[in-house]
């Protein structure tokens, strides 16, 4: 084993040898520059692929060789990239680590898709050129594309750079496709010439912003909708603590419930994820926000079982235990169904909030809905993912507030004597409630045969 | 009954709506009236810049990033809101500080309603140009990879191996670098520096890539639990920004700027917190 590992180790470490070799000298031999970053900026907001013909940033890096001066240099773009009158370019000359204030400016020919700066003190050797080129257009093509040029010696020799390092290039996708379709369109531009419509409603940037956003609310969804039903256990386990007749069970729920309700969900979500590691649990991100968000949501959910269990009338306890239940089948059988039926307003309530509060998760760097959203914001400076996110949030929260609304007025009614109302008493329109209210009150009470009695009568 | 009910809701939408529309014409009008006062005040320098409040400039800066701006109790202090206050100093203007997020800066200054300017070792470039206006440069400055002194990593070419997890802070150069030159490397952004650190000691993250001076400061005091792995020479310069539309002001700070480093005052200010 030990033996196979050294060899493994040896021939990594020889062709790194070689590979550093090659790396060093081949461009050495070929001119007086080594070529060291070709890179371009993601400019697909959800993948951060660097996509072409969509304008990019693309950084030119290369340093000058033993013995060399260089008086210019000129940066070819490959075959069907696009240099506009938008584009711009950055030249930064380092000797080490420090900046050197050089007298030379880049100049971009749009025609030719290259740039050129032209040094008025030639380059002396071990310096640093960086060459940005903001707002380039690389082609569109899937694959890899690399920089070409020449430079010019101090002597006047003109020479080809080596070839860069390769940028590897995706294809634009179908949204950005649209965007660059909404570019083009003069009503798209006459919304965004107002202010507040582009910082807030950039049609281009609602388009491009979707798919990442999307992305984040899969993702909160996913800690809520595995989050949730975990507090329900240790919600119902609590509950059932607090209520319990032991001193010691009903002071641990109690210091649990306080302490969880009466602290921010921001802090516990710090301690959580700079606190555990610190003791050495190092858990998966997800997991450990699934786990927080349910630790917390359980003190809520104790109490809200807890004062749905104690609003059934003690008479009923009472009852079943003379009927020869016992303790646990009264709990499960008659107080366990009918309290269900009374909290799951309140649960719908507490699973909106914990919904809205996956966003606090952003803070501690889990990818969710807010993050990937403020993602995009600090990218473009615009708020208009932060729209879109509310969008999202919206989706989920706007139904279940109204689903909140609907079974507390059914249970208003049910706890009012008139029974549980019939399916078929609907709402028409946002207002038409008094109307229904008129119609279920002329309803006989007889008729709907009351959860209670059916719960009792199980057994 | 039922009529009467509709009425008053498409009545209430109708007051909300028109309540709406009334604020967004009174932030219309506000910013109109903040261009016109500062015209009527009587230094010949304040003449033409429009700042929200009169005789003071609102600065913006994300205080969490010592030595060039932290908090110190409660109140902000640091390289740039000394420098800041210099040039406060020689516009004859207040300065007030505001701590948000980095982040969120240049969108701030580009709504113009919160604050004039931001300073908050904010790197020049032309991304950022697009949006805000960039004073002269004000300070050099370079990227630095940060590790944990026990980490396994000795060279930069190491990190860009997809078990390497980078984390920066969101929307810093540092971010951009990271996303551009470790590509295959695991990407989390943070939001404030330090969460940013706890991260990388808690071993949530392999390295951290931020400004170089910062680091510096950083791994000198109180991380020493961390060293720098290589320093990325970007030669990036820290500028300060101002809303599109108060060129004047751009130019009042760059005169001011120049001021600063001509009589001596900008080696002072380096010395005391960058040296």
């Amino acid at each position: 084993m030990a033996d196979s590992l050294k060899d493994v180790l040896k021939r990594m470490l020889l062709t790194a040898l070689s590979l550093s070799l090659v790396i060093t000298f081949v461009p050495m031999l070929a001119g007086a520059l080594t070529q060291d970053v070709t890179t371009a900026k993601g400019n697909e907001t959800s993948t951060g692929n660097v996509l072409g013909g969509m304008p990019t940033r693309v950084t030119w890096e290369s340093v000058v060789d033993k013995g060399e001066s260089v008086k210019s240099i000129t940066v070819q773009f490959p075959e069907g990239s696009d240099l506009t009158s938008e584009t711009t370019a950055r030249l930064t000359v380092l000797n080490g680590v420090e900046r050197l204030e050089v007298d030379a400016e880049p100049v971009i020919d749009t025609e030719g898709e290259n740039v050129t700066v032209d040094f008025a003190q030639p380059l002396e050797a071990g310096l640093r050129v960086r060459i940005e080129t903001y707002n380039a257009c690389l082609p569109n093509v899937s694959g890899e594309v690399t920089l070409s040029g020449t430079y010019t010696r101090d002597n006047g020799e003109v020479e080809q750079l080596p070839e860069s390092p390769s940028i590897e290039v995706t294809q634009a996708s179908l949204a950005q496709k649209i965007v660059s379709w909404m570019d083009e369109q003069p009503f798209i531009e006459a919304w965004n010439s107002v202010t507040v419509l582009r910082l807030f409603l950039e049609p281009q940037l609602i388009v491009s912003s979707i798919p990442t956003v999307f992305t984040g609310w899969l993702i909160s969804l996913a800690l809520v909708l595995v989050g949730f039903p975990l507090a329900i256990p240790i919600g119902l386990a609590s509950a059932f603590m607090k209520i319990s007749r032991s001193r010691v069970m009903h002071v641990l729920a109690a210091i649990y419930t306080g302490v969880v309700r009466g602290t921010p969900l921001f802090l516990q979500i710090y301690i959580a994820f700079f606190g555990l590691p610190l003791m050495g649990i190092n858990l998966n991100e997800y997991l450990l926000a699934v786990l927080v968000m349910a630790f917390n949501s359980g003190a809520y959910m104790c109490e809200i079982l807890r004062a749905g269990i104690q609003s059934i009338p003690k008479g009923q306890f009472e009852a079943s235990r003379s009927l020869g239940m016992t303790q646990a089948q009264t709990m499960f059988s008659v107080i366990i169904p009918q309290t269900i039926r009374r909290v799951i307003p309140t649960m719908t309530s507490e699973f909106i909030l914990l919904y809205k509060d996956t966003s606090l998760l952003a803070a501690v760097g889990v990818m969710e809905l807010m993050l990937y959203s403020r993602s995009v914001v600090a990218l473009t400076g615009n708020m208009t993912p932060y729209i879109v996110a509310a969008f999202f949030y919206l989706i989920v929260t706007l139904p279940l507030i109204r689903v909140v609304t609907m079974l507390e007025d059914r249970l208003a009614l049910a706890d009012n004597g008139g029974g549980a109302p019939k399916p078929k008493a609907k709402r028409k329109g946002l207002f038409g409630g008094a109307k229904k209210k008129a119609a279920v009150a002329a309803e006989p009470a007889a008729e709907g045969q009351s959860a209670e009695e059916k719960g009792a009568d199980r057994d | 009954m039922k009529i009467s009910k509709k009425i008053l809701a498409v009545g209430s939408c109708a007051a909300l709506l028109c309540g709406c529309l009334a604020l967004t014409a009174c932030g219309g009008g506000n910013a109109d009236n903040g261009a016109q006062k500062p015209a009527a005040n009587d230094t010949p320098k304040a003449a033409d810049y429009k700042l929200l409040t009169e005789g003071t400039i609102t600065v913006a800066t994300s205080a969490d990033y010592p030595p060039m701006e932290y908090m110190d109790g409660d109140e902000i202090k640091g390289f740039d809101p000394a420098l800041m206050q210099e040039i406060g100093d020689r516009l004859g203007l207040k300065i007030e500080l505001k701590n948000q997020a980095f982040d969120s800066l240049v969108t701030a200054v580009a709504g113009g309603s919160s604050c004039d300017v931001a300073i908050s070792a904010i790197t020049i470039d032309d991304e950022r140009a697009e949006q805000v206006d960039f004073s002269e440069s004000y300070y050099d400055s370079n990227l630095a990879i940060v590790v944990m002194a026990d980490s396994k990593f000795e060279k930069k070419g190491e990190m860009n191996s997809d078990e390497v997890a980078v984390g920066a802070q969101s929307g810093s150069s540092g971010e951009a670098w990271a996303k551009e030159n470790l590509k295959k490397a695991g990407y989390t952004p943070y939001q404030e520096t330090p969460d940013l650190l706890q991260a990388l000691r808690t071993g949530k993250i392999d390295c951290a890539v931020y400004d170089d001076p910062v680091a510096q400061a950083h791994v000198a005091g109180e991380y020493k639990d961390m060293r720098i792995l290589d320093v990325i020479p970007t030669g990036e310069q820290y500028g300060i920004i101002v809303n599109k539309d108060n060129a004047a002001l751009t130019e009042a700070i760059n005169g001011a700027l120049k001021e600063i480093k001509d009589d001596g005052t900008y080696a002072k200010l380096v010395k005391k917190y960058l040296a």
